[in-house]
């Protein structure tokens, strides 16, 4: 009886109509399981991923700012005569944010009276250890010094110790230490 | 018709071969284009799985390279002019590449001729390090040193301070000093 229906179907099979309505979609329903098998793993690993590169964002983002900072904290400019004070307090927190704001008075009419200049630059910068929260960087930089008194300039090495902390999508220096 | 083929119709298994079983799922077309899908998933899968790789390597170099360079950059900057050549293998077994070379010729070069005269030992051991970048097999360190050198040309022992990049290469599992400048 099942022949009557075949002739009238146009490409039907005789052995695939009917009966087992499944049998021709056995390799059709395997790969579709398989695609959806292979796109959640796919999936998983892409979350996986996020970690790694979460943290290279975190840890360039850690030495972004303290490169900024020591640059910051070793230009002085002689127009004006202070370093550039506001966006290094904007980058600070805690003991450093004291450090700040206690030296800079001081600082400025000594480097007003000496007519200094001086133009900071980071030689490099590496991370001690860090996780989310915390950070400590070490940096070495010069300072390029011109002096009103003395003809020509100085190169100085300094040598520095960070302690940074996160504060929302910031990271901010707490620490700062002028290492021997 | 037949009756059987009427049941199909009225029944949920009817829906689902009319459904699935005349859909696209049974069409020409549907093996090719779930394979390529597959096939497709399967490589972005591949490479998901080969950057996953490479970033645990990655974070273990950072520790590893770090240790490394903290255990072998004082030993490039130590020697006593009675033990040197001992003192210049041992330094020279933690280079790689071309620093080996350039090592040794430095030393021939500034050290080895006054040593032994000079009464020359010099000590250096690291005060702090860091991480600049790694990779699974590179890691370039910043590594602050403290150097104390006596010699019959200085009237008391000098502590030089300094920073110094060292770049190490991982070959065969072992670590190795490839570069080192001062900065």
């Amino acid at each position: 009886m099942r022949a009557h229906d075949v002739e009238g179907r146009p490409g039907a099979d005789a052995a695939s109509v009917g009966g087992a309505p499944g049998r021709r979609l056995v390799v059709p329903l395997a790969l579709l399981l398989g695609v959806l098998l292979t796109a959640i793993a796919v999936a998983v690993l892409a979350l996986r991923l996020q970690v790694p590169r979460n943290e290279q964002t975190r840890n360039d983002e850690v030495l972004g700012a303290a490169r900024r900072t020591v640059t910051d904290l070793l230009t002085v400019r002689e127009v004006g005569g202070q370093p550039p004070l506001e966006r290094l307090l904007r980058g600070a927190t805690g003991e450093f944010t004291q450090q700040l704001i206690g030296q800079s008075d001081s600082f400025t009419s000594a480097v007003r009276a000496a007519k200094v200049s001086s133009i900071g630059a980071v030689t490099e910068a590496g991370i001690g250890a860090v996780d989310d929260e915390h950070a400590s960087v070490l940096v070495s930089a010069i300072a390029t010094v011109h002096n009103a008194q003395t003809p020509g300039e100085q190169v100085r090495p300094y040598r520095l110790t960070l302690e940074l902390v996160r504060r929302g999508p910031t990271w901010l220096v707490s620490e700062l230490e002028f290492t021997p | 018709m037949n009756d059987s083929h009427r049941v199909h119709q009225d029944t949920a298994a009817g829906w689902w071969h009319r459904r699935v079983g005349q859909g696209w799922l049974a069409g020409a077309a549907a093996v090719p284009a779930l394979l390529v899908l597959l096939a497709a998933l399967l490589a972005v899968g591949g490479l998901l799985v080969w950057q996953l790789h490479r970033a645990s390597a990655t974070a273990s170099a950072r520790s590893d390279g770090l240790a490394a360079a903290t255990e072998l950059t004082p030993r490039l900057l130590t020697y006593d002019y009675r033990s040197l050549p001992a003192d210049i293998a041992r330094a020279e077994s933690a280079t790689t590449g071309g620093f080996t070379t350039d090592y040794r010729d430095t030393v021939a070069r500034t050290v080895t001729p006054h040593a032994a005269e000079q009464q020359l030992v010099t000590h250096a051991t690291v005060r702090r390090a860091s991480v600049v970048s790694a990779d699974s097999d590179e890691v370039v360190a910043l590594v602050f040193l403290s150097q104390v050198t006596t010699s019959t040309k200085l009237t008391a022992p000098r502590l030089d301070n300094s920073g110094v990049r060292v770049r190490l290469s991982r070959i065969g599992g072992t670590w190795s000093v490839a570069a080192l400048d001062r900065v």
